[in-house]
């Protein structure tokens, strides 16, 4: 109200400053809130924006492949994720206005992952933090479950679902596309990205890679505004085998015609180049590595090398090796063979009986003389020390691991020091030690390769990186190696022990092998209980292929030649041909 | 609102607004129009004044009313020591003073406004646009990493596809068998095979075409009704391997089937198992013209 007399003037200027007042008044309010905000709420503010405008995710590192020398796969990975429910966020979201009802999560998730219905929803209406829905869910579920929850209603125009309490961690899930080929080499993977033994283990460091974290803005929509990489991520670097996968198939064909045949505890085939690339590993029973749960725990072991035995007559060579190499014998040097001889106190006989006879070392070895060989050792002891076949032994690398980069046994070797009287009367022969058949498989590669001993190896390229092999260390003269296949090659001519197996067209050599199991409990050698095993290689002249055969405890017992032989005919023929080695 | 004060232009020679230069008016006069003497009083010319305004003290007109001999009031200068020691102080400040009298001037001015306006709109849009690009940008990562999944899926697909065993159980149902090798020997040569060899060596005959039968091509079993089918026309069959080994001579080693006289063509000559004809030998002989084959049988040296 204007007083009286007074100017409009100065009634205006008065509402212009109570104006000014309020508005002075409202500003100081808003910057006191403000003020307010940037101080006392300021942490709780910026974590509750951050919370819902930036979402830290983790972006999976897919694992390297496993390929053969030829590409061919034979591990490979899927993108998958573990799928979990929140049980809490269920309730929340039914009790929404419009709620979603825990029904509708569940028969979505039975629909599209492929569980059951009801146990679903008595796992998201429980009590828990979270429920695992199902593990390892391939892609391609995923996608679907979340094409379905987004497809609307065309009443109501609503989501078929809200997939909120619904929580899915990347995992890789590994595919093994020729099934059980390979199985115990490759190991295996399990849920939560983990491997599971054989070489998913011992190459995860090079196959796992690295998984990144990405932080994402995003708006009120749910659209991504930016998304900034805090780790980036590595992917698995793939792994290219030595192996070749036709040579592996027909090595598992070779021994399941073996194992149904024989019965066998577990047998394995090697196949291997003379400088150590493994081209087959295989085992039998065969085990899938993409149902690790599907067989018995001593049937994913690696019987190549984590089975330890006596190795038996396949043994004799290292002892003619070493007394040739020494000078001690000459491929012509002469020995007195009795049927049985004595070691301090035990009779050590022949397989067979047979009068006295004159031997060469290359006939100790054909005819598999146990007296022969235990004739060969003790003199190599003799001229050369007590401990010098111990030493040849440790030189072709018995007693400690080959170094193929698997998990392998090393197996045992007594020392000297402990010997007994009859001990000398053991190891020639192949007993009293314990080795593993990728051992006895880089002894024959040793003389295949011209006494060039190369620590086996199952790994080509790591990423594009070729991986070298070693360069080898040299064991035997190479005439004293030439000399020893000679010798071995009469195994497989008339009147060998191995004369039945038979490669058209090739010369093979090698030998046989047959030890009886020890009896844990009574510690002593068990009749009709043995591994039978045969070790070889081909061409004879020129050797281009290493295989080994070992059985353990074929049914009703049986010879390294007859159980063992026919595989390793099997596979020799097959590996000559399909390699194109020229016949001789 | 009425006027509260009127006032009048300053005389020409006032000191305020400097007696050499003309006054605006006088610059800015139209031409054609009659150019008002400066000397002359301009007419009065009323404003409306602000509330307030008239109360603001006149500082010109303080200085017009302040007697000549009394100096203006001025803040004590500072003792000559203060003065040396805040010299540094006063330089260092000078730069800055300077910067401030150039924005004072750069932004005072009317034109700038608009400019300002539009800096800031660019600005405005400049962030937009990286907002925008940033969201493609992380669009385009969603995208990348679900063709990527997507890529490994299909990946282990075609692997699981390609597996050896699924094509061999494939073939199997097909019908197909694996090649037997045992089926497959070797022979030696002897010194003369090559030179006999080397003289079987014919050109190919010129009016040789192929078989519209691919089958044929391969070896398998011709076709009723192709060109190739066993006789009708000139045989096209597997070559034969020479004159049939007889028992005794080991094998026989076809060469490439060459032409017979009726062009009769033979495939791939059979390596012979021991004194037997090919494996895949003696085929298609039966067409009206005798065999064609001309692959050598080699006798065991």
């Amino acid at each position: 109200m204007r007083a009286r007399g007074e100017p409009v003037a100065m009634v205006v200027d008065r509402r212009l400053r109570v104006l000014f007042l309020i508005a002075m008044v409202l500003l100081s309010l808003a910057g006191m809130r403000s003020v307010w905000f940037a101080i006392a709420k300021a942490d709780t503010l910026r974590d509750r924006a951050h919370g819902q405008q930036t979402i830290q995710r983790d972006v999976l590192a897919m694992r390297g492949e496993i390929v053969d020398r030829n590409g061919v796969p034979l591990a490979v990975t899927e993108p998958a994720a573990d799928v979990s429910v929140s049980p809490q966020q269920v309730e929340e979201l039914r009790r929404q206005s419009p709620g979603q009802e825990p029904i509708v999560l569940a028969r979505l998730l039975a629909r599209t992952l492929g569980v059951d219905q009801a146990e679903t929803l008595e796992k998201i209406t429980s009590r828990k933090q979270f429920v695992y829905i199902a593990l390892r869910v391939p892609e391609t579920k995923i996608q679907r479950l979340r094409d379905l929850a987004a497809k609307k209603d065309p009443r109501t125009g609503r989501r078929a679902a809200n997939l909120v309490p619904v929580h899915l961690e990347p995992r890789n899930r590994r595919i093994y596309p020729n099934q059980a080929m390979a199985g115990q080499l490759l190991g295996g993977y399990g849920d939560y990205d983990k491997a599971l033994g054989g070489l998913e283990t011992s190459l995860d460091e090079v196959l796992r890679g690295r998984t990144g974290k990405v932080l994402q803005t995003q708006a009120g929509s749910g659209s991504a505004l930016s998304r900034r990489v805090v780790e980036p991520t590595v992917p698995g670097k793939d792994v290219e085998l030595t192996l070749d996968a036709r040579i592996q198939a027909k090595a598992e064909e070779a021994l399941q015609e073996l194992g149904q045949t024989y019965r066998p505890k577990r047998a394995t085939a090697i196949v291997m180049r003379p400088d150590g690339e493994v081209l087959s590993m295989a085992n039998w029973p065969r085990v899938d590595p993409n149902d690790p749960a599907g067989s018995p725990q001593y049937a994913k072991q690696n019987t190549a090398t984590n089975f330890i035995y006596e190795p038996g007559s396949t043994f004799k060579a290292v002892a003619v090796a070493a007394a040739l190499q020494d000078r001690v014998v000459t491929p012509e040097t002469t020995f007195t063979v009795p049927y049985q001889i004595n070691v301090a106190d035990r009779t050590i006989a022949d397989s067979h009986p047979h009068g006295t006879e004159t031997m060469t070392p290359g006939r100790i070895l054909s005819q598999s003389s146990n007296v022969g060989a235990i004739q060969v050792g003790l003199r190599l002891n003799e001229r050369k020390g007590k401990d010098a076949f111990d030493k040849w032994m440790r030189r072709f690398g018995f007693g400690s691991k080959t170094g193929i980069g698997l998990g392998e046994e090393q197996g045992l070797l007594l020392p000297v020091d402990q010997y007994s009287g009859s001990t000398m009367g053991n190891l020639p022969i192949g007993q009293g030690q314990m080795v593993t058949p990728i051992q006895i498989a880089s002894l024959y590669a040793t003389i295949a390769g011209r006494g060039m001993r190369h620590e086996p190896r199952l790994v080509r390229k790591v990423g594009d990186k070729p991986v070298a092999g070693s360069d080898g260390r040299r064991v035997l003269r190479p005439a004293v190696a030439k000399e020893v296949a000679d010798m071995l090659a009469g195994v497989f001519e008339a009147g060998g022990t191995a004369s039945a197996v038979k490669v058209p067209g090739y010369t093979l050599a090698g030998k046989t092998g047959t030890s009886n199991v020890v009896d844990p409990d009574t510690g002593e050698y068990v009749e009709n209980r043995n591994v039978a095993s045969i070790a070889g290689f081909a061409p004879a002249r020129d050797p281009k292929v290493v295989i080994v055969v070992v059985a353990e405890e074929p049914a009703g017992g049986g010879y390294g030649a007859t159980v063992t032989g026919p595989a390793f005919a099997d596979i020799a023929r097959f590996v000559l041909q399909y390699q194109k080695i020229p016949p001789g | 609102m009425s006027p509260v004060t009127a006032r009048t232009a300053p005389p020409p020679d006032s000191p305020v607004l400097g007696g050499g230069r003309p006054a605006p008016a006088e610059r800015r006069a139209p031409a054609g129009r009659p150019v008002r003497d400066a000397a002359s009083p301009r007419p009065a010319r009323s404003r409306p004044v602000r509330p307030g305004e008239g109360r603001r003290p006149d500082r010109a007109a303080d200085a017009r009313r302040r007697p000549a001999g009394r100096p203006s009031p001025r803040p004590a200068a500072a003792p000559l020591p203060v003065r040396v020691l805040l010299l540094p102080v006063r330089l260092a400040l000078v730069p800055l003073a300077l910067a401030l009298h150039v924005m004072r001037r750069a932004t005072g001015g009317r034109p700038w406004l608009p400019l300002i306006l539009l800096a800031g709109c660019g600005i405005i849009a400049l962030h937009a646009t990286t907002l925008q690009l940033n969201r493609t940008i992380a669009e385009r990562d969603v995208d990348v990493a679900k063709l990527e999944r997507s890529t490994a899926t299909l990946r282990s697909e075609v692997s699981r596809l390609g597996a050896p065993d699924r094509i061999t159980r494939a073939a199997g149902l097909l019908g197909m068998v694996p090649a037997d090798p045992q089926g497959v020997s070797y022979l030696s040569s002897g010194d003369a095979d090559a030179a006999k060899a080397a003289k079987m060596v014919v050109p190919p005959n010129a009016t040789w075409q192929p078989s519209p039968n691919p089958s044929a091509q391969n070896g398998d079993a011709p076709d009723a009704d192709g060109d190739a089918a066993t006789g009708a026309g000139p045989a096209t069959g597997t070559g034969v391997t020479g004159a049939s080994p007889t028992a005794g001579v080991a094998g026989a080693t076809g060469t490439t089937g060459t032409t017979g006289p009726e062009g009769a063509t033979g495939t791939t000559g059979a390596t012979g198992t021991d004194g037997a004809t090919g494996t895949t030998g003696a085929e298609g002989t039966a067409g009206g013209e005798p065999p064609a084959g001309t692959g050598a049988g080699t006798p065991d040296g």
